[in-house]
């Protein structure tokens, strides 16, 4: 898996590519990590390059959902492949934040 | 191989080096066409079977590391790319390699050295192909795999399996992508829970202290002699594929958390329960056996040749 992050004003954009599995988790939430220590309070994530998340990746994104949340952050998925559409569809992640495919 | 029908491109800027490599590789038997640059050999790929790709890396317009990635991505990600440069550095071949190039080749070139690789990306690439014609034709398989907790770490299952689904079982991405979901939620479980029998605090360490317990955890040779139990079951005529996973651990209330699941896995934000929940909407059918030691799941083909017919 390889992930970039970039800032802008008090944006950050995420790009994933690979899979975030249980193995890889960790690298997820240490950059989620840098944006909650950011002064970013938008987080676009691009996972149109991303084959697929595994609930340990989906239970990080959430933890750092709700703790975005207390800062009044916003998350937007950006773009997703149809996999991971479906997937946060069937789970109603998309009720949390925007998911675009 | 008969190397009379195999067909190379060869893409450089420079016209000195396409005229004599052509040349010479006519001689030994290949059909060569030639390209520019990497857009010019994008449209060429389009139009033409080619057996092996042999490109330049510094081009103008797209260079051999943008024409490798568009080939990997969008085009076969197994056809052989020969990738030549002279300015051999260990950044550029570690960037080529984790791109997907098949072989790395220094200028000026040696052409011995050259015909050579292109002979064993041809040899791989034809026992590929006859594994895969064979593929086809295969009707079912039943396998199994016995992992202790120290190989199951080294062993990059999910890939492996992605690869054996993908390449020799023909199944397409969509579904591959869905059955591996299931497939990493299931291991995990099998080896978080049902060997190492991990509690929450633990799980929740940082990814240091985390390591450092489960490297120390199967040390213990009690630990280390339970095993993971996979078995992978594909029926083209009853139209299914099928994953069992089996622990040596104590087991757990399999009900409570399908309820539970039933109840309310959308926006679920509890930490529990939620691999299982995955599984469950990914899947045909679910299964528990043996105290919840054992879990079945199923899958529909039908999915994966529905799919293939969409893309």
């Amino acid at each position: 898996m390889d992930i970039k992050t970039t800032y802008q004003d008090k944006t950050a954009h995420m790009k994933i590519e690979g899979i975030i599995n249980s193995e890889n988790a960790y690298v997820f939430q240490d950059e989620l990590q840098k944006v909650l220590k950011s002064d970013a309070r938008v987080l676009e994530i691009d996972l149109s390059e991303c084959r697929n998340i595994s609930s340990t990746g989906i239970g990080r994104l959430l933890l750092f959902y709700k703790e975005f949340m207390t800062r009044s952050g916003e998350i937007e998925i950006v773009k997703c492949s149809p996999t991971i559409y479906e997937l946060f569809t069937m789970i109603k992640l998309n009720q949390l934040f925007a998911v675009n495919l | 191989m008969s190397e009379s029908s195999l067909s190379i491109l060869l893409v450089d800027d420079e016209e000195l080096i396409l005229v004599s490599l052509k040349r010479l590789l006519e001689l030994s038997g290949y059909d060569v066409d030639t390209a520019y640059n990497g857009r010019d050999a994008i449209n060429k790929i389009h139009q033409s079977k080619f057996h092996v790709i042999i490109s330049d890396i510094e081009m103008p317009q797209m260079d051999g590391l943008e024409l490798l990635t568009r080939i990997r991505k969008n085009i076969d990600y197994s056809l052989p790319v020969i990738l030549m440069t002279g300015f051999l550095n260990a950044e550029y071949a570690i960037e080529a390699i984790r791109r997907g190039a098949s072989d790395f080749i220094r200028k000026p070139i040696d052409i011995k050295q050259l015909i050579k690789s292109v002979n064993n990306l041809l040899t791989g690439s034809n026992i590929k192909q006859q594994i895969q014609n064979m593929a086809h034709q295969l009707s079912s398989i039943d396998v199994e795999f016995h992992f202790s907790p120290r190989n199951f770490l080294e062993t990059d299952i999910s890939n492996t399996l992605t690869v054996m689904f993908q390449q020799y079982l023909s199944l397409n991405t969509y579904f591959v992508n869905e059955i591996v979901l299931c497939l990493e939620e299931m291991l995990n479980n099998a080896f978080i829970h049902g060997t190492l029998n991990l509690q929450e605090e633990t799980r929740q360490m940082d990814h240091f202290n985390y390591k450092t317990y489960v490297q120390k955890a199967i040390s213990d040779d009690d630990i280390a002699s339970k095993k993971i139990i996979l078995r992978v079951k594909l029926n083209r005529s009853d139209r299914y594929l099928q994953l069992t996973v089996s622990d040596q651990g104590n087991g757990f209330n399999y009900h409570h958390w399908l309820e539970r699941t039933r109840e309310d896995l959308q926006s679920n934000l509890t930490y529990h329960g939620r691999g299982i929940g995955l599984i469950k909407l990914l899947v045909d059918e679910i299964q528990f056996q043996d105290d919840g030691r054992t879990i079945i799941v199923r899958k529909n083909l039908d999915y994966a040749a529905q799919n293939i017919s969409e893309l």
